[in-house]
């Protein structure tokens, strides 16, 4: 067998990055807010999300598909002759993916510090030091550990899973809802708008696609059953979860919701094991953004669509500069950023480039037109609902988008190419 | 078969076994913190069943027993309704419910407000004239083990924000400054006895303190509920399981 062979990821390996690549960090920290959002609803949050990104994930395999190429959207665009789009677009696909890491290291100094009944010192220093540590770590070559992101994606899921039954047998609807005033069913659109990048994982895989054994049969399928089973396993999260804690003290500790409720079903073992999923989980998430956002930085930067001092390897053919410049802006958002405007303006970033993917995939290739029209017409409900809450809530974050997805617009060409 | 057959045989014992009608009493306290020269009487109903308070501005009622299920509050002034809201309630749960604002007129939604308030969810995010206000909190003591929880709040009418500190024996504790209408993160204390304290951010004046004696397993809520001149009012609830 061949080194090139050695390295080809197998169909339970795929599944296995792919689902975890999409559970890693969100649903820490999602939870809280969709309950804050949507109460008794906040399944119903989970799944309207989760159908518009299965959907997106089966377009994201029929075109890898069809190009047989590594690269995501930025290389699908490109494809079809918009390269201007292709470049502007990264952009804001690379913003997306700091954004989504800042989460992830948020996410991280909260469970850990939670665990120790540390304040919002040691949050920070936790945060500072898992940013620095797996910026280090990426750039010694060691970013792309497959079988330990198998191992570390399937415990945490595996724990998620434990404590949502475990939550199910205790059910009292009431509990969906305690402390709070009911909401009603349309609610579940709010919610899902506000935690849609819960679910932007599974892109990292089409960046490996070049890698995975007999991928023109197996991506289809491999993609959406891990997209729908993280669906499921949302749900039953958003299910579970609030019969252990009640639904007002998920909201009350929104940061670190799943630790309260598996320290109120099991006590302090509970608390540790929640703790240790958290933590791996999270760090593993980084760690793989991380990666991924480095190559494609080095693939976007190779096509003159960012500046040339990105187009660098380092001796581990690592590309460094790409890393570094990702990793050190999500540190310092994460310690320094709310946790709302960066879960939603993360969330229109990803809904924006799902969007365009979706209509390529649409025109380009035999996806069932039926389904994904309606998954484009739930995911143009969701971003509108976005848009109205970042405008009407979080008026600063969206008024930044705003200025850096004009920014990107107007002056890219000329910072890329001196045009 | 029948259908009904089918949900006694089949239907009941599941419902059962997943603990679907469970009947825990919740206690819930309310603390009006809002200002108005009358007493407000709050009804809360529950099914066909009423309950009604008299409270005076600045004060915390009893604990009520409540089993769990779906309560509509009234808030009336001098018998004119100021505001209708619904809670879902317990089980086995400690509540306060937070009541803030001018409770002497009707509260007024524009429609924008209505949005606002759908789309940012538990959060009240405009003080809207500061109209009445209400919010419940989980004031749950711990059964498991020995932590004390302290929690902070703003609820002083145009008060700028509020600094609070912990003075014990050798060591004073300080919080971060809250605006008007927020509440602190839980904080957890030793089994130490001690005087909180608050004052206006950037003053040194300390508006007032009061003493607190926290036991293990405590749920200690404090609020600053009104500011006037150099004078605040300071509210505690403190719950224990025993």
């Amino acid at each position: 067998m061949s080194q090139e062979q050695s390295n080809q990821l197998g169909p339970i390996r795929v599944w296995s990055l792919a689902a975890g690549g999409m559970v890693g960090g969100g649903i820490y920290i999602a939870l809280g807010v969709v309950i804050s959002l949507s109460a008794q609803w906040a399944w119903l949050s989970f799944l309207l999300s989760g159908l518009v990104a299965t959907l997106t994930a089966y377009s994201y395999a029929k075109l890898s598909n069809k190009y047989e190429k590594s690269g995501g959207a930025f290389e699908f665009i490109e494809e079809v002759g918009r390269k201007g789009l292709a470049g502007g677009l990264s952009w804001l696909l690379i913003l997306g993916y700091t954004l989504t890491i800042a989460l992830y290291i948020y996410a991280f100094g909260h469970y850990l510090a939670f665990a120790f009944a540390e304040g919002d010192l040691v949050i920070r220093i936790l945060a500072v030091s898992v940013g620095i540590g797996l910026i280090g770590l990426n750039l010694l070559g060691l970013g792309k550990m497959t079988l330990l992101e198998v191992v570390i994606v399937s415990t945490n899921l595996i724990v998620l899973l434990i404590l949502a039954i475990y939550g199910l047998t205790q059910w009292n609807s009431i509990q969906l809802s305690t402390g709070l005033e009911p909401k009603k069913a349309w609610s579940g659109l709010v919610g899902a708008a506000a935690i849609f990048v819960s679910y932007e994982g599974f892109q990292l895989l089409t960046y490996e696609y070049n890698k995975i054994k007999n991928a023109n049969k197996n991506f289809v399928p491999i993609l959406t059953s891990a997209s729908l089973f993280v669906v499921v396993t949302y749900i039953l999260v958003a299910l579970g979860a609030p019969m252990l804690a009640g639904a007002l003290k998920i909201i009350e500790y929104k940061e670190v919701a799943l630790s309260v409720a598996a320290y109120q079903a099991w006590g302090s073992i509970g608390l540790i094991l929640l703790t240790v999923a958290a933590g791996f989980a999270t760090a593993a998430a980084i760690n793989s953004t991380l990666f991924s956002t480095g190559e494609l930085i080095y693939r976007i930067a190779q096509d003159e669509e960012l500046p040339q001092w990105l187009k660098h390897r380092n001796s581990h053919d690592v590309p460094s500069r790409g890393i570094i410049m990702v990793g050190v802006v999500a540190t310092l958002i994460a310690v320094t950023g709310s946790l709302s405007s960066i879960v939603e303006a993360a969330s229109l970033v990803f809904l924006c480039t799902f969007f365009v993917v979706n209509l390529i995939a649409l025109r380009k290739t035999n996806v069932n037109k039926y389904l994904i029209i309606a998954g484009q017409c739930l995911l143009i409900l969701i971003g509108s609902v976005l848009i109205v809450r970042l405008a009407l809530i979080h008026t600063i974050p969206l008024t930044i988008l705003i200025f850096i997805s004009l920014l990107i617009f107007t002056v890219r060409p000329y910072l890329v190419r001196g045009e | 078969m029948k259908l009904k057959n089918y949900i006694s045989i089949f239907l009941w014992p599941l419902f059962l076994s997943l603990n679907v009608f469970a009947n825990d009493q919740t206690e819930l306290k309310i603390l009006n913190a809002s200002i108005s020269q009358d007493d407000l009487r709050i009804e809360i109903c529950h099914r066909n069943y009423c309950e009604t308070l008299s409270m005076a501005q600045q004060t915390l009622s009893q604990a009520l027993s409540l089993k769990s299920g779906l309560y509509n509050f009234k808030v009336f002034n001098q018998e004119k309704l100021i505001d209708t809201f619904e809670y879902q309630i317990g089980p086995s749960k400690y509540y306060n419910l937070l009541l803030y604002g001018y409770s002497d007129k009707p509260v007024r939604r524009s429609l924008i407000a209505k949005i606002k308030n759908i789309l940012s969810g538990n959060k009240k995010v405009s003080e809207a004239s500061y109209q009445l206000r209400h919010r419940m909190v989980d004031v749950s003591p711990t059964k498991k083990d020995s932590i004390i929880k302290l929690r902070l709040g703003h609820l002083a009418v145009g008060a700028r924000p509020i600094q609070f500190e912990f003075h014990r024996q050798n060591k004073t504790s300080q919080f971060k400054a809250l605006d008007y209408q927020k509440l602190s993160t839980s904080k957890q204390l030793l089994p130490e006895s001690g005087t909180i304290s608050a004052r206006l951010n950037g003053s040194k004046t300390q508006l007032i303190n009061k003493r607190i004696n926290p036991q293990t397993g405590d749920y200690i809520l404090v609020i600053v509920s009104q500011f006037e001149g150099h004078r605040a009012r300071l509210i505690v609830d403190k719950r224990s399981l025993n």
